[in-house]
């Protein structure tokens, strides 16, 4: 009777230890951590509560094929990143078979193995796991979540009788908790990368916004107010009776205007394009008519600076790419070249076959742009815009637009500039 | 004398203290050889995995009674088990279980070509006999 008793104070103080072990762990287990910390908590628990000096924690890597070491204790040489493969050894054994598994008598074994190797001359050529020189006995524990392992945890003493079984199953108990928290910490860690992620995304929109807004700010204001000015002064010479003037503003307002609709035409076509709101439709086009058509916008442009303008076809000059967006890229590209050409300047436009690819030159007698200008045309900066020779004034977008619209049409752009001038070559598709 | 295995014995089945082994051929020549553990099944049945013993394994094939001396390593009570051979299992979870320590230490120690598990022999407690018990001769 006395015995009985005794034997059951004996259970009962067990399993108020187990009790007391378990909310401990599950305290620790439950706190949100990095994968890192975590890791390091486990073990330094495992340490604290069940004396586990020395023990690995290794994770499943490259499709379940070999277990990675991602935390260790204990051992001289930490042994973080060391692979093993699958089904070898204690740990790559309990890996692929998603058991436990206690070895003991260890030195026997590596005495009866090296014994074998020698006489069968067989050669050891695996990737060594930090472990104890004299470890005597191993257990080695699958953490699963829902059928998956998540890791395996490792453990080794210098004593051939270190581990119990009433230990093992206690920390078998555990293991789904300890996988749990592992698995948990994990997925936020993959969150925290993805909100990273996800952030810098939005601050380079809010970035881009922002320069859109400071590009708006700065270009748009200029033809806006100078339209305001021309209605101001058309106020004016109407309320004074001064025809001839009033006649004068004709020309001004309806260059103004188109400024200011280029502008906007520039921006929205760019706003849409950061959005993915731009659909590139290619399809046949004729260089030659499309060239033409882009003059035909600029004539008055052109006469007004006195510029010859040539155009030289070699070879079929049909693409295949988006008409709007080759419309618009040639449209920036030779509006550029009339804007910084001086008066009585020349402007050469000439297309040619290289192989699969139509390439277009437009050469131009302007004032050229510097090495460290060209390095910045394709990228949205702010007062980026240079004023032409007769003053025009532009917004800083139309290269950017072109470098973008080039891409999408599978065609690249490449600037040569001097003092004498600059050629803008432009390579397009032809199918 | 016991017939069943008890939960004190348990630990003598984790491999810690190698077992001895002792079988008789048909004309009566015994043999002994130590063996890495005893499978522990059920309170009625111990498993032996079959790698080599070939004196062993012709032994049982001629008669099936055989005996099993296990030591508990915390206690280091001495048992004898008193066995019968019941069948042999090639396959199966028992198996499963049994080779997954075997590959273990085998791929561990580069001996996978070496160490095979042929089969899971199982065996039907008959009797048990404790014969060191507390340091002393029982």
């Amino acid at each position: 009777m006395e015995r009985s008793i005794e034997l059951l104070e004996k259970e009962l103080k067990e399993e108020k230890r187990k009790n007391e072990l378990f909310r401990t762990v599950s305290l620790e287990l439950g706190n949100l951590s990095s994968l890192e910390v975590k890791l390091n908590n486990i073990l330094a628990l495992l340490d604290c509560n069940f004396n586990l000096k020395h023990t690995l924690l290794l994770f499943p890597a490259k499709n379940n094929t070999v277990l990675r070491v991602f935390a260790s204790r204990g051992f001289k040489d930490s042994g973080i990143g060391v692979e093993i493969p699958f089904n070898h050894g204690v740990v790559g054994v309990v890996a692929s078979k998603k058991k436990k598994l206690r070895v003991s008598r260890l030195s026997q074994y590596r005495r009866y193995a090296s014994a074998f190797v020698k006489k069968e001359k067989a050669t050891v050529g695996i990737t060594k796991l930090p472990g104890l020189v004299n470890a005597e006995s191993q257990v080695a524990l699958p953490l699963i979540v829902n059928n998956e392992l998540v890791a395996v945890l490792s453990c080794e003493s210098e004593d051939i009788m270190f581990f119990h079984q009433a230990d093992e199953d206690l920390l078998m108990t555990l293991s789904q908790q300890i996988a749990l928290s592992i698995q948990n910490s994990i997925v936020y860690e993959q969150l925290d990368e993805r909100v990273k992620l996800r952030t810098a995304d939005l601050e380079n929109l809010i970035k881009t916004k922002d320069k859109l807004f400071s590009i708006i700010g700065h270009d748009l204001r200029s033809p806006v107010t100078a339209l305001e000015g021309i209605a101001e002064l058309f106020e004016y010479y109407n309320s004074a009776g001064n025809q001839d003037k009033l006649a004068g503003l004709g020309p001004k307002i309806s260059y103004a205007a188109k400024n200011v609709n280029r502008l906007l035409d520039n921006l929205l076509n760019w706003s849409l394009s950061q959005q993915d709101g731009i659909k590139c439709a290619p399809q046949k086009i004729n260089l030659t008519s499309l060239i033409e058509e882009v003059h035909h916008v600029f004539k008055d442009f052109i006469a007004s600076k006195n510029i010859q303008f040539v155009y030289n076809e070699e070879g079929e000059a049909t693409i295949y790419a988006d008409y709007n967006m080759i419309f618009s890229v040639l449209r920036n590209v030779i509006g550029n070249s009339i804007k910084f050409t001086p008066s009585s300047g020349h402007i050469e436009v000439s297309t040619m076959d290289i192989e699969n690819k139509v390439q277009v030159i437009i050469k131009d007698t302007g004032v050229g742009i510097s090495p460290e200008k060209i390095k910045t045309l394709f990228s949205l900066q702010e007062n980026k815009s240079t004023l032409g020779t007769d003053r025009e004034r532009g917004s800083g977008l139309g290269l950017v637009l072109v470098n973008e619209f080039m891409i999408l049409n599978k065609g690249s752009i490449s600037i040569d500039s001097s003092k004498e001038g600059t050629s803008v070559q432009l390579l397009l598709p032809k199918k | 004398m016991e017939n069943k295995i008890t939960p004190d014995m348990l630990p003598a089945f984790q491999g810690v203290i190698p077992p001895i082994l002792a079988t008789v051929s048909l004309d009566g020549m015994p043999n002994m050889t130590y063996i890495s553990h005893v499978h522990y099944i059920d309170e009625e049945h111990l498993a032996i995995s079959r790698q080599f013993f070939n004196k062993t394994w012709k032994n049982i094939e001629e008669n099936p009674n055989f005996t099993v001396a296990v030591t508990c390593p915390q206690s280091f009570t001495l048992w004898k088990i008193n066995l019968s051979y019941q069948k042999e299992a090639k396959e199966g979870e028992l198996f499963d279980e049994m080779d997954m320590i075997i590959t273990a230490i085998a791929s561990g120690q580069s001996m996978e070509n070496t160490f095979k598990l042929q089969s899971a022999v199982i065996c039907k407690v008959e009797s048990i006999q404790t014969l060191i018990l507390n340091g002393k001769i029982n």
